[in-house]
């Protein structure tokens, strides 16, 4: 029988605690801002984007780790570049085709997943030096705390920018809402307070 | 010497996977995404006309009600009423502006306008896509075109109230409209 004390101690407990929690990609490390900004102004353009990055995190640490002795240490960079725009358009074409709404109020994020330095920065520190298994639980912890956060801030800015929970009506009709947390400066205000909220809970210290 | 044949084996052998996974996946999705414009381009008429439908009939509905008579200019979209629509695409603030109007039978009045697709900012000039704005437009003549004004400052019926912030997608959209409808008019300039 395998006591937690021992699986506390296994490298792939240590790889998802650092993805979900110690390491978050975007409250610890401040990555993949830029989309966190841009798509958390609703609940579900939020899902879409964390599954379609969580996906990509996936195909790429798989093939990057999969092929890490081959990988000529020379074109390592333009490398994940390539894996990583190949599985980026896989899902443009998959929301195209079956989510075309989502693909619509999404649009040009989905291709800028490309440029997400969650899945650069990890392709580069972990997937060209673990294993597979190490670097799949790898990415999807780091899939899944990017997913939360953003459906965390798209909670709070869908419900006061929009008044609706995944285009339900939550707020009553009387309530003013708030347009600017649903545009690019009420991001700021909100994903700082996560920032700041996750950071004191995890006690981080500041450099 | 090992390196260089190192270097291509890795390239092979990375350009097999992304291939195959590409096109394999272009294969499975191009139907039915081809199939998703295609209800959109329908819709867009349909709604702007205002005819009812769902996503399963949309096509009969659309044949049953609207005639298509293909100009080598332009194709119009015709109506039993006798109503007839015009597809406009021309250049936005940021990008394309795709969408159609709705003519009454003096071929001078709208009496609707509808957008398929753009692609300007959003939350400024976006809100040319707004229903309320949209609406404006209902009643209009071209006389010979649609002019655009400040908002609220409209006094006859060719004037178009502007949205304060979205200043220049509803220049351009304006004028993508009275471009396409020199068109339309030119057309049935014979009949």
């Amino acid at each position: 029988m395998v006591t937690f004390t021992e699986i506390k101690k296994t490298k792939s407990y240590q790889t998802v605690l650092d993805g979900i929690w110690r390491d978050h990609p975007i409250s610890s490390m401040v990555l993949g801002i830029c989309s966190a900004l841009a798509v958390s102004n609703t609940v579900a353009n939020a899902i879409a984007m964390g599954a379609g990055v969580t996906f990509v995190l996936l195909a790429t640490s798989l093939l990057i780790s999969g092929l890490r002795n081959i990988i000529p240490r020379r074109v390592r960079m333009i490398t994940y570049m390539i894996v990583i725009a190949s599985f980026v358009i896989v899902v443009d074409r998959v929301l195209k085709a079956y989510f075309p709404e989502i693909s619509e109020s999404i649009g040009p994020y989905v291709g800028l997943i490309i440029t997400n330095c969650i899945i650069m920065g990890r392709a580069e520190a972990f997937y060209s030096q673990n294993n597979v298994l190490h670097s799949v639980l790898d990415s999807v912890a780091n899939g899944f705390s990017y997913t939360y956060t953003l459906v965390a801030i798209a909670i709070v800015r869908e419900i006061l920018g929009f008044g609706t929970l995944l285009g339900f009506q939550v707020m009553p009709d009387s309530f003013p809402k708030w347009v600017v947390i649903s545009m690019a400066p009420g991001a700021f205000f909100v994903v700082s307070l996560f920032i700041w909220i996750t950071r004191t809970l995890a006690k981080v210290e500041s450099d | 010497m090992k390196d260089k044949i190192m270097m291509i084996v890795f390239v092979l052998i990375l350009g097999t996977i992304l291939a195959t996974t590409l096109v394999g996946v272009d294969a499975f999705t191009e139907p039915m995404i081809a199939k998703n414009e295609k209800i959109k381009e329908l819709s867009t008429i349909l709604k702007t006309f205002g005819i009812e439908y769902t996503d399963e009939t949309i096509e009969k509905v659309f044949t049953d009600n609207i005639s298509t008579i293909v100009y080598p200019e332009m194709t119009i979209y015709k109506v039993s009423s006798g109503e007839m629509a015009f597809p406009f695409e021309g250049s936005g603030f940021q990008g394309p502006i795709i969408g159609v109007a709705v003519m009454a039978d003096d071929k001078k009045t709208i009496t609707a306008v509808g957008i398929k697709s753009q692609v300007e900012t959003p939350g400024l000039g976006s809100r040319i896509t707004e229903k309320q704005f949209l609406d404006s437009f209902i009643g209009k003549q071209f006389d010979p075109e649609l002019i655009l004004v400040g908002a609220g400052k409209s006094s006859n019926k060719t004037d178009v109230d502007g949205i304060t912030g979205a200043t220049m997608s509803c220049i351009a959209l304006i004028k993508v409209i009275n471009d396409d409808y020199k068109i339309f008019n030119s057309t049935f300039k014979g009949d």
